[in-house]
């Protein structure tokens, strides 16, 4: 063909602009929804949308019996886990005997603030694991695991620190060998779990529906919480002196409701496919 | 509708609605969401038919949890969550059962994308580009780290913002960029169209057999 010669109409040039979508359907289903973002190559675009099957017979089953529900109120959800876990763990002081026993000899400032501190951490870590951000459903599971986690330790470094400072108690004194060390390690422990049972359960109980889209990070939020409960309890129960065991009896008893629930979250949440 | 506040208003109504029993309100909602969900399930899974099913466990799973939604939320990213997990649970379950995914639906499952009989010769040709294309976007995808994968469909496909992504798959917003930036850029490589090759050198000219009437050929 010469210049001089008109255009082939019979086959005129297409212009393919390369991300163009493919298919040349429209969208099957018309609500309002973004594009994809413009830099989307064209082949991925094509999972942007596809057409969805219409729902099964088992989910059609499950609609029929559709009720309304209660809509959920984590602010509620989270001053109820609150209140009843410090009234649960004031009857457990209560009917242990009430406070140690050198409490008018500590330094008061100081352990005021520990209390401030253990309170702190259990009520933000608790706040965090159940209350999800504004206007959201799913919970802050990664942030309110690090604040657990982090609560939970310095609480248990508070408790060192205050250890420290705090004079020597004439009637309690701390474990020398091994055994009467594990005595009081266990008992620490135990009384630690005490304070820390219910708020573990409860928080447990609300999250049940959404706690696997939390994952593990849930399970650190909560046993953080959890143990920074039990750590104040220790702190006003406790009055074996000595940093050695707030060092390894507290500490351990504070740490381990987070341990306990990331290991029984990972299993159960690993498992779930079984 | 991540990004898009006008669906985003339609899904909250819908959703209140349908968590005060209104079943039609569950079928708006199903029709807004589910293609997308599904285009993010055959992205997860690289299996239609899988994918497929997982949709339907999904929305099974969102139907039972309605009381756990909180009114006045977004209800797309939680749909997304729990979708995410469902493929998740049905991959470790392959992976244990040791099954091999496969990729696009062959031209024969076509029928089953729908479609008037009246139009099928048209739809035809268009689905069958459209599978094309879902099949190089698959195996582009299979190339990719499944962190990546995740990171990618959430934010360039379906338009979430990296904050909605985290919370899907439950990472920070920083490993979310860095993997949806990373994925990008392999994307992009893998899916460059080739280089034309270069035409083959041509062959040296062979001698040419004498004409029987050259005389002839000259004007």
């Amino acid at each position: 063909m010469s210049a001089s010669e008109p255009p082939d109409r019979l086959a005129p040039e297409r212009r393919v602009e390369p991300d163009a979508p493919l298919s040349a359907a429209p969208p099957p289903i018309a609500a309002a929804r973004p594009d994809p973002a413009p830099e989307v190559p064209a082949p991925l675009a094509a999972l942007a949308d596809l057409q969805a099957p219409a729902p099964g017979a088992r989910l059609t089953a499950a609609l029929a019996a559709t009720r309304s529900v209660e809509p959920r109120r984590p602010a509620d959800t989270f001053a109820f886990t609150l209140v009843v876990s410090v009234i649960a763990a004031t009857v457990a002081y209560s009917v242990l005997g009430g406070p140690r026993d050198d409490l008018a000899a500590l330094p008061r400032a100081a352990f005021v603030s520990v209390i401030g501190l253990c309170g702190v951490a259990f009520a933000i870590a608790l706040f965090l694991a159940l209350v999800p951000a504004r206007r959201q459903v799913l919970p802050r599971a990664r942030l309110a695991g690090r604040v657990g986690v982090a609560g939970a330790l310095t609480a248990a470094l508070a408790h060192v620190v205050f250890a420290a400072l705090a004079p020597a108690d004439p009637v309690a004194t701390a474990a020398t060998g091994a055994t009467a060390l594990l005595r009081q390690i266990g008992a620490c422990i135990a009384l630690g779990a005490t304070a820390a049972f219910v708020p573990a359960t409860l928080a447990l109980l609300m999250l049940r529906r959404t706690i696997g889209l939390g994952g593990v990070a849930l399970g650190a939020a909560i046993g953080g919480a959890a143990g920074a409960l039990g750590g104040l309890f220790l702190h006003v129960r406790c009055d074996i002196p000595g940093v050695l065991h707030a060092a390894v009896a507290h500490g351990p008893a504070i740490l381990l409701p987070a341990a306990v629930l990331l290991a029984i979250l990972r299993l159960a949440l690993g498992r779930r496919a079984a | 509708m991540s990004g898009d506040p006008a669906g985003r208003t339609d899904a909250i109504a819908l959703m209140a609605r349908y968590c005060d029993g209104d079943t039609a309100a569950f079928h708006g909602l199903y029709r807004s969401v589910a293609p997308r969900v599904l285009g993010y399930l055959v992205g997860l899974v690289r299996d239609r038919a899988t994918a497929e099913d997982l949709l339907q466990q999904t929305f099974l799973k969102i139907h039972g949890a309605r009381g756990a939604y909180v009114r006045g939320a977004d209800p797309v990213p939680w749909i997304y969550a729990v979708a995410h997990r469902t493929a998740l649970d049905e991959l470790r379950r392959r992976q244990r059962a040791r099954t091999h995914a496969t990729t696009a639906p062959a031209p024969e499952d076509r029928a089953a994308l729908g479609g008037a009989a009246e139009a099928a010769a048209a739809e035809l040709t268009a689905d069958r580009e459209r599978d094309a294309a879902i099949a190089a976007a698959l195996a582009a995808l299979d190339r990719l780290p499944e962190s990546q994968r995740h990171a990618l469909l959430l934010t360039k496909v379906h338009g979430h913002s990296h904050a909605e992504a985290a919370a899907i798959v439950g990472a920070t917003v920083g490993a979310i960029k860095l993997r949806a930036h990373r994925a990008y850029a392999a994307l992009r490589e893998l899916l460059r169209p080739a280089e034309p090759e270069a035409p083959p050198a041509p062959a040296p000219a062979a001698k040419p057999a004498p004409a029987a009437d050259v005389g002839s050929r000259i004007p």
